[in-house]
């Protein structure tokens, strides 16, 4: 053996240590894993399935995942700083019962945008309140919560779907579509999901408040020994997660004219398996919001590709949870690689 | 200290004056007999099916509130948040121990609830079962008097040949099932498809879709997409996230002269539908009255030990051009789905 041969070795692992280096500064973030395993999911239904990559499916992708990607970015950022809400569909029904009640008694948009918004604000406040000042799991109050807000929704509705009287021109800015007919290259609730994310990605990553996220998520004493207000950061976190619900049912109101007893029905666990399959921690402090919509375009892409498939009706579901699983395999093999 | 307590006392009492609140007013609602019912027997009838919070649902429950209070009966109505046979059954468990005169059942899963009907009649409680029957025959079938309803493998049929009548020589059929699992619905699904095999050779498919109307959407546009000499679509659900949702793809995507559109029950989207030509009709299982019949058929066995032996048909009954007028008078202005 020469002597060139340690060498070699030394400086291969050297070079191998430099590239992995450069990487791990590049690519270890918490979504990297949800990006291949998205990317996987691309492949694969682009594979099987000569419409998939046909711009009138990826359109109808786009449009289906912007709802829970808009109450993604909500739960997202709740889950990284440690909590959890389950309310988040009957809080986005009940919005659209709010919205829908409110246009046809005359309220202007702009003003009923502005009440349904505050009252996100108000419904996550108590249950960020409840949770943080008596220390009952978040779990425990938003399953309440989910319930109580379903119950308001379908009294408010009485059990029948209730219809927008007249068409208002604020509204088109939130149902819009750009590009030609029928999805176009762009359409406005997908538009309004992509600013939220953008958004929620700087001040996570860019701002004060999106390190105190993460630091009261990671480890809520360390957050209090460094002088980070906890109970205020997650009752903020709550109080977005919720805003970000009705803001979802006011979208709701201008696309479809209409809500109903059942709107936003089970979509509270669906919200949670995306942000998760897009990396975020079941015990907080990681995850991102890039993440959570790549986990949301997954569910998409996974619920529609299968339709294009032909899967037979009652292996659908069954369909949609293989490979979901099969997702966050694909996305925590990543992330232990990258972490190992 | 104090004034974490006094907090704290807040939040209780806000809670429980929420829980009172809630309990008051989703509590199994009982209609008061009416002054003319002095002197006659105040029947207690118990519906426990598997009722969800759902426009259709809740003409069955206007219909009963209705016939029990015509009827001088005492009702008890008692629903589930979502379509669950578990739910349902642990309902039927609760009314059998309650001991009513007469129980009104789904048979919606007969195997699961069969012990607990059984229990029932050991009980010698009456039963009569509503909107899904047992498809066993008489001599096997879970014990019930009679069944109030539709048929829904003839209301499946009578819905291809509605479409049929339409487009003789249609090349494909979609069924959009809201409810993978649900016997009554299952079957009407397959009479549809059979149906259209029948009359024109046409394959058919079933798929499922979501309570989120933008994923039913996503999907039914996406099934065009891979299939797109679909031309027949048959809707199980009125509501909006399902017939509404496949309205809303036909017209966004220019195919309303290429698909022919059809649904089960009763919604105003529906019947504006059919009003402008942009459905052909619609099946109806008057719902309305599949909560009303059993009050007035209980009033009856009770009070006189007669009831009918044979089943009550409540469908197919077919909304079309012809009487859609009537239809929609009795939706919009009676409020009778």
């Amino acid at each position: 053996m020469s002597t060139e041969a340690p060498l070699e070795q030394s400086s291969l692992a050297l070079s191998r240590r430099r590239k992995r280096g450069w990487f791990m500064r590049n690519f270890a973030r918490p979504e990297t894993g949800a990006l291949v395993a998205a990317v996987a999911v691309f492949i694969f239904f682009s594979l099987a399935s000569p419409y998939f990559l046909s711009e009138r499916v990826l359109g109808t992708i786009m449009l289906s995942s912007a709802t829970l990607g808009i109450l993604a970015v909500g739960v997202g950022l709740l889950m990284i700083a440690g909590q959890f809400d389950l309310s988040v569909g009957s809080v986005y029904g009940l919005a659209s019962g709010i919205t829908l009640m409110l246009l046809n008694a005359g309220v202007e948009a702009p003003i009923v945008l502005v009440i349904t918004l505050i009252t996100g604000l108000a419904i996550g406040a108590v249950n960020g309140l409840l949770v943080t000042k008596l220390g009952i799991h978040s779990l425990i109050i938003t399953l309440g919560a989910l319930m109580f807000y379903r119950g308001c929704l379908l009294a408010l509705t009485g059990g029948f779907p209730i219809r927008l009287n007249a068409e208002h021109a604020f509204l088109d800015a939130f149902d819009f579509i750009w590009g030609p007919p029928p999805n176009g290259w762009m359409q406005g609730p997908f538009f309004w999901f992509l600013v939220l994310v953008v958004v929620f990605h700087i001040v996570l990553s860019r701002h004060r408040f999106g390190n105190h996220i993460f630091a009261v998520g990671g480890n809520e004493q360390s957050a209090i020994a460094v002088g980070i207000r906890t109970v205020r950061t997650q009752v903020t976190a709550f109080m977005l997660c919720s805003m970000m619900a009705t803001f979802a049912g006011f979208i709701s109101v201008a696309r479809f004219s209409s809500t109903d007893g059942l709107r936003g029905q089970s979509m509270e666990l669906e919200v949670v398996l995306a942000v998760v399959i897009g990396g975020a921690s079941l015990t907080g402090g990681y995850g991102s919001i890039v993440g959570a919509a790549l986990g949301v375009l997954m569910v998409a892409m996974v619920q529609q590709g299968l339709i294009l498939l032909g899967v037979q009706v009652y292996w659908y579901r069954a369909g949609i949870g293989i490979l979901l699983i099969a997702a966050a395999v694909i996305n925590h093999m990543v992330r232990k690689r990258m972490h190992a | 200290m104090k004034l974490a307590i006094a907090k704290t006392s807040v939040i209780v009492a806000l809670g429980a004056a929420v829980l009172s609140l809630g309990l008051i007013t989703g509590a199994p609602q009982v209609a008061d007999a009416a002054d003319s019912c002095e002197g006659r027997t105040e029947h207690f009838i118990y519906y426990a099916t598997h009722a969800i919070p759902h426009p259709v649902w809740e003409t069955v429950r206007r219909g009963a509130v209705r016939g029990a209070a015509d009827n001088c009966l005492r009702m008890k109505w008692t629903q589930s948040d979502t379509f669950s046979i578990e739910d349902t059954v642990n309902r039927m468990e609760a009314a059998v121990a309650e001991k009513p005169d007469l129980l009104v059942i789904t048979a919606t899963d007969p195997t699961a609830m069969r012990p607990t009907l059984e229990k029932a009649a050991a009980d010698g409680i009456p039963v009569i079962a509503i909107n899904v029957e047992d498809p066993a025959p008489r001599g096997e079938r879970v014990p019930y008097l009679l069944y109030i309803g539709a048929d829904m493998y003839l209301s499946g049929m009578e819905a291809a040949q509605l479409v049929l009548a339409e487009r003789p020589d249609s090349k494909r059929a979609l069924c959009l099932h809201n409810a993978p699992g649900h016997v009554g619905l299952d079957a009407m699904c397959r009479g549809f498809l059979d149906g259209m095999n029948e009359g024109s050779g046409a394959p058919g498919e079933v798929i499922p879709v979501s309570l989120d109307i933008s994923v039913t959407e996503a999907t039914i546009s996406n099934y065009f997409t891979a299939n797109p000499d679909t031309d027949a679509v048959f809707a199980m659900d009125a509501g909006p996230a399902s017939f509404g949702a496949a309205l809303a793809v036909v017209r966004r995507e220019g195919r309303t002269d290429d698909v022919t559109l059809t649904t089960f029950d009763v919604s105003p989207e529906q019947l504006e539908a059919v009003a402008s030509g942009e459905a052909i009709g619609g099946i109806d299982q008057l719902m309305y009255l599949q909560g009303y019949l059993p009050a007035v058929l209980a009033r009856t066995y009770l009070d006189w030990g007669m009831i009918p032996s044979s089943n009550i048909l409540t469908g197919p009954a077919v909304i079309s051009s012809v009487n859609i007028e009537a239809v929609k008078r009795r939706v919009f202005e009676a409020d009778l789905r």
